[in-house]
């Protein structure tokens, strides 16, 4: 594959997995960028992933993309404390004989509640 | 000079009948070979001057000397491409295809998100249906091939041609475009 780079900033222009040289430096010249200014190389797939690696906007949105994994697993993970299974469930509010154990079982019930209506954990 | 004909029983492995093991240094330009391998009938042209990537059934490069097969009946080609989603509006070629297709077909995503366009076109019509990532409804736009949209923002291509070697797509952004890498699979058809 070829790819593109603005050589200041490390942005990848294009990626192309079967141009023939040239084709990608012509198309960012047409979209206004100097030919001094961007480079045009043959990588692999290695390679592809090193230039990804160094380009801001790519490692910007891997970053948010890892955050928001990261932020469902901790709503997965509340899930399954909070309500592990429903006979676990049902055994806690059939057992509870206090205000103070009723008290446990509606916060792990408003944990759940809140998650499903702000989606977020605070 | 007249072109030479050659047979072949097998692509690769520069066994006797092998394609590959037809030496480079006498072949030429135009030279053709027909065979039948895995079970198919295959017909090659040979391009002294091509050093592509050997990559069986449709880049074939002799075991010796230079120069590569081109296979000549392959009816479609796939490949792939990135778009800068906030690029500035204008059209970008795409080559490396082996011949002037008739008909495309694109699907595009940005990688770990919920956008996803798929698009068809030919010379004359094409149509794409996307996901616009706000909602995550379906939206059509009749004329364009690929579509990235956000809800409030977009990055859409219509066909500007057929090629020789490719296609050209015209690109063109709405309300700025997305502050991102749109990567697109490609099938092209001859």
């Amino acid at each position: 594959m070829r790819i593109c780079v603005h050589k200041a900033t490390k942005r990848i222009l294009e990626m192309q997995s079967g141009a023939t040289p040239g084709t990608l430096l012509k198309n960012a010249e047409s979209a206004g960028y100097s030919a001094a200014d961007i480079e045009e190389r043959e990588v692999d797939e290695a390679g592809y992933q090193a230039a990804l690696a160094a380009d801001p906007v790519e490692l910007a949105q891997a970053a948010a993309l890892a955050a928001l994994k990261a932020a469902r697993e901790v709503k997965a993970q509340d899930f399954l404390d909070n309500l592990p299974s429903w006979a676990a469930v049902k055994t806690a509010i059939e057992g509870a004989t206090t205000i103070a154990a009723l008290r446990v079982i509606v916060l792990k019930l408003a944990r759940v509640v809140y998650w499903l209506a702000r989606d977020k954990a605070d | 000079m007249a072109n030479n004909v050659y047979a072949f029983t097998a692509l690769t492995g520069g066994a006797a009948g092998a394609l590959d093991a037809i030496a480079g240094a006498i072949l030429a330009t135009g030279d053709l070979a027909f065979g039948i391998a895995d079970g198919k009938i295959l017909a090659y042209k040979f391009d002294s001057t091509s050093s592509a990537t050997e990559s069986s059934p449709e880049i074939i490069a002799p075991d010796s000397g230079n120069g590569r097969w081109l296979l000549a009946t392959n009816h479609y080609k796939m490949g792939s491409f990135t778009r800068v989603l906030n690029a500035q509006d204008g059209n970008v070629s795409y080559t490396g295809v082996g011949f002037k297709p008739s008909a495309l077909i694109i699907i595009g995503s940005i990688s770990g998100t919920k956008y996803f366009t798929v698009g068809l076109t030919s010379a004359i019509a094409g149509g794409v249906i996307f996901v616009f990532l706000s909602d995550s409804n379906y939206g059509l736009v009749a004329n364009r091939c690929v579509e990235f949209h956000s809800g409030a923002a977009a990055e859409g291509a219509s066909l500007a041609s057929f090629d020789n070697d490719g296609f050209t797509l015209a690109w063109a952004n709405d309300a700025g475009g997305i502050n991102a890498t749109g990567s697109c699979y490609y099938l092209a058809f001859r």
